[in-house]
């Protein structure tokens, strides 16, 4: 340990792991790249407007879900505010598909995995795949005729590529697990890894432009030459 | 359901519309989503941005 009270520490002594991760921490990721004052201008554009917006989407669903998990079922399907909640919940769950889709799309037609953002872009689309589960284990967490109808149907997909044992879908206890603390951790775990990425590496820069030159009009030939050059 | 609130702007109490063409069957509900989703992608591209005003 650093001795703190005899002054400077000698170079002799072990780092603490808490310098380590610190010192690393800092290279990977300084102050003026976590929050920088300025970004390139090709970023004014309504296309970069997506990925924010899908962040803000599923604070409003976690925010909901936090809600609708605290009061309970009774709650959502009966009182009229439970319905405004369950509903708030829904739809912005379809907005964070929804705006996630288009920011998926901007992404792949800007290559974004250029440049040595691999993990930028796998981080995305692991996100966008484990928000699927959680949006469907969601769907069995209603508590309602459709759950049941869906949890009926779903069983046997689940149970025909193997894994019914490991997922079960009529099991309401672990899908509701699943849905309000495994995946949303999961998703929010990604989330903070994806934009830490972007972060670190910036967003990517466009395609360089291709100049289409128009071919070379050959001039008048010489006298006593063919045209072709030798 | 009659005796609850209008709950919708529509009447969801029947089964979805499906368009179906070939082999391409899909609820008009997802249709009309995906094609919405179309089309503000080509708005967030064509749409210019705007620009911050510049401090005097």
């Amino acid at each position: 340990m650093t001795d703190v009270e005899g002054g400077a520490a000698s170079s002799r002594e072990p780092k603490m792991w808490t310098t380590s991760v610190r010192e690393r921490a800092v290279a990977a990721m300084p102050p003026e790249k976590l929050l920088p004052d300025r970004q390139p201008s090709y970023m004014s554009s309504w296309i970069y407007v997506f990925g924010v917006a899908s962040i803000a989407a599923l604070v409003v669903v976690i925010g909901s879900g936090v809600i609708l998990g605290l009061k309970g079922p009774e709650w959502w399907h009966v009182t009229g505010i439970g319905r405004f909640f369950n509903s708030i919940h829904l739809w912005a769950v379809e907005i964070f598909f929804f705006v996630m889709v288009v920011h998926l799309w901007g992404k792949f037609f800007m290559g974004a995995w250029r440049g040595g953002r691999g993990r930028t872009w796998a981080t995305g689309a692991i996100t966008f795949l484990v928000a699927i589960g959680a949006a469907f284990t969601g769907y069995l967490s209603q508590q309602n005729f459709d759950s049941q109808w869906i949890a009926s149907e779903g069983k046997d997909g689940l149970n025909a590529v193997g894994i019914g044992s490991f997922f079960n879908v009529v099991d309401f206890g672990q899908m509701y697990t699943f849905h309000v603390i495994l995946l949303p951790v999961v998703v929010v775990a990604l989330i903070v890894g994806h934009v830490l990425l972007v972060r670190r590496h910036g967003i990517v820069p466009p395609y360089a432009a291709r100049i289409n030159r128009p071919a070379a009009t050959p001039g008048p030939t010489p006298p006593g030459s063919t045209g072709v050059p030798s | 359901m009659s005796s609850l609130p209008a709950a919708a702007l529509f009447d969801l109490s029947h089964p979805a519309r499906y368009v179906h063409w070939h082999f391409f069957q899909m609820s008009v509900a997802n249709l009309i989503a995906i094609l919405l989703m179309i089309a503000i992608f080509v708005a967030a591209i064509l749409i210019p941005y705007p620009k911050r005003r510049r401090e005097p």
